[in-house]
């Protein structure tokens, strides 16, 4: 790959048009170019940058609260209030364009070989079609309205809204929340919740992973065909649709799951439920069970089964509600 | 939470096991939530563990085990149904002792049958190994077997026996084997035929061996690597993947042709791997944001 740095002072960041003003703290003034305010050693700052189309943007995020939101514009806007220096570094340039289009938001001064900002808050402007990753140690991630991203952080929680062509997000200590989004997602959390509101695959073949060790999870209005949730102390709920064609798989070792779906379904479900039970508000045309302490499954077919779904737990109950 | 925080009363209580089981739940789910239960609970265990090292000595020596009061209460009980008979004799026996010339005799005869026994003890060390093994009651075996979430202790390999996993609940109810004293056993490798073999359904064994490896890398780092809460989490998350792996192999073992219990062991077996592995990844991430 034809990667190169360059370091972009921010006395040499193209001129740009004057962005739109941001709501919350005292900002530092608004001009053509970029600016940048010394005060302390944990200051306010504020650089921007041209981009290409599709622009890469990283971040690596040491302590801080960040929040990222996509505009009209390709132009990427910084703001660090009480936090340290940042440079953007350029990895790669577009070739048609020359502008850059893989930038790395990072700490100027270096010399620890640490790149990670710390600061009491990163605010970010992108561009609505780029593509976001974030690195982080403990940190509350805000994120609306990019094309994708992927956030890895060690502790703190994850907000995503408005990302539209997948979303790959871990957090070891903390919760998830996605909504209105779309394309391949995965979602994965040690010790926390998630939730997924309003998501939908792209196009054929997307997967949407949700994971957590000690955490519920809870999806709405989500539709995918292919769909794997599992926990293992927590419980699963699900409200949406089954999609023909579908293949559905929930697990859990400690929790129960719970599936509201519309009248119509077309489903084949194969549940095992080792010491828990089973309960459902559908007739189900049943080919195979087993009752015995330990080994309790249950095989049948709802309609034209068209979608398959795979239910399992160890000790806690299974229950299909009908969507009112 | 600090509102509900729990007290160290109830802590050492929930450390020594001896809370509700509903008690046991809400405190660690507290806990799991709670930086400064967790911090007290923490430094809980290391007072306890600075305690028990101090008196381990103490409490290992000459304490019988459990099993060995049952052998001793069943020994008893065997004793009390037999006392009709024997007491009437004991009563005969210990009347003519009053004679002090029967009472030397008597002496002289406890002495030449002692030495009859330690003579008998002697010529007895020559019983092997497999003699032993055979001794083992299938029972005992099965009970172990169940117990172990990794049941098998011992299995074959190329290089002979090799020990994959211990459990000190398992320690405690070895089979009878464990019994027998050192000194009787002769220094002799085992023969092939009594080494207890693994019987892993298709595909367990690459479990059980990814586990043992992960196991020992994540058992030095974890303690640096999670914090007081998250570590409290992953302990509990632990205790719950054993538990169901425990159950369903339980459950396997019973009916090794359960297709239904063998996907859900598998997937009790991937939850543990991902536990783990979610170690070594949080400490891979920390260490490059560093």
């Amino acid at each position: 790959m034809l990667a190169f740095t360059f370091v972009v002072d921010a006395q040499q960041a193209p001129p740009l048009s004057p962005p739109s003003p941001p709501s919350g703290p005292p900002r530092v003034p608004d001009t053509v170019t970029s600016v940048f305010r010394s005060r302390s050693v944990r200051e306010d700052s504020e650089l921007s940058i041209a981009v290409g189309p599709k622009a890469n943007i990283k971040l690596c995020v040491g302590e801080a609260s960040v929040k990222v939101n996509g505009w009209a514009r390709s132009e990427v806007r910084v703001f660090v209030r009480g936090g340290m220096k940042f440079q953007f570094r350029v990895l790669e340039r577009d070739k048609s364009s020359d502008l850059p289009s893989w930038v790395w938001v990072t700490r100027s001064d270096n010399t620890t070989g640490n790149e990670c900002i710390s600061a009491d808050e990163i605010e970010m402007d992108v561009p609505t079609d780029s593509v976001l990753t974030i690195d982080g140690r403990s940190t509350n991630v805000v994120i609306d309205s990019v094309a994708r991203t992927e956030v890895k952080i060690v502790e703190g929680n994850i907000l995503m809204r408005n990302i539209t062509g997948g979303v790959r997000a871990t957090t070891y200590q903390g919760n998830l929340l996605l909504e209105n989004s779309g394309g391949t997602v995965s979602l994965e959390s040690t010790t926390g919740h998630i939730a997924a509101v309003g998501v939908e695959s792209g196009q054929v073949g997307d997967v949407f992973r949700a994971k957590t060790a000690s955490g519920g999870i809870s999806i709405r209005e989500v539709s995918y065909r292919q769909l794997q949730v599992n926990s293992i102390s927590g419980s699963l709920t699900y409200d949406g649709k089954l999609l023909p064609g579908g293949v559905y798989s929930f697990k859990t070792s400690n929790g129960s799951i719970l599936m509201t779906l519309p009248e119509d379904i077309s489903a084949r479900f194969n549940a095992s439920y080792g010491f828990g039970s089973f309960q459902t508000a559908f007739p189900i045309s049943v080919t195979q069970k087993t009752d015995m302490p330990g080994s309790r499954t249950f095989v049948g077919t709802c309609g034209e089964g068209e979608a398959n779904v795979t239910l399992q737990t160890v000790r806690g109950s299974i229950g299909l509600a009908k969507k009112e | 939470m600090k509102g509900n925080c729990v007290d160290i009363g109830t802590i050492q209580a929930f450390l020594d096991g001896e809370v509700t089981p509903e008690l046991s739940v809400a405190v660690s789910t507290h806990i799991s939530d709670c930086q400064d239960c967790s911090l007290l609970l923490v430094q809980a265990e290391e007072e306890n563990a600075l305690v028990f090292s101090v008196l381990d000595g103490e409490m290992n020596s000459m304490v019988p085990t459990q099993r060995l009061w049952a052998s001793i209460n069943e020994s008893l009980e065997k004793e009390n149904i037999r006392k009709p008979f024997f007491a009437g004799l004991f009563d005969k026996i210990s009347a003519s002792f009053l004679s002090p010339t029967l009472s030397a005799a008597a002496g002289l005869i406890v002495l030449v049958l002692a030495g009859t026994v330690f003579w008998g003890l002697h010529t007895d060390e020559t019983e092997t190994l497999p003699d032993i093994a055979k001794k083992t009651t299938p029972k005992a075996v099965e009970k172990e077997a169940a117990i172990n979430a990794i049941p098998q202790t011992v299995v074959e390999s190329e290089h002979g026996p090799k020990v994959i996993e211990k459990d000190t609940e398992a320690e405690q109810l070895r089979p009878v084997t464990a019994d027998v004293p050192r000194r009787q056993v002769p220094r002799t490798r085992p023969d092939a035929s009594t080494v207890i073999t693994a019987r892993y359904i298709p595909g367990e064994e690459s479990y059980i061996n990814t586990i043992a490896d992960l196991n020992s890398a994540v058992e030095g780092s974890k303690d640096v690597v999670l914090p007081p809460a998250s570590r409290i989490a992953f302990e509990r998350d632990m205790a719950l993947v054993d538990d169901a792996i425990r159950r369903m192999r339980a459950v396997v073992a019973k009916d090794p042709n359960n297709r239904a219990a063998q996907q859900v062991l598998y997937g009790a077996y991937q939850d543990k791997i991902d536990l783990l592995n979610s170690v070594g990844r949080r400490d891979e991430l920390m260490a490059s944001l560093k």
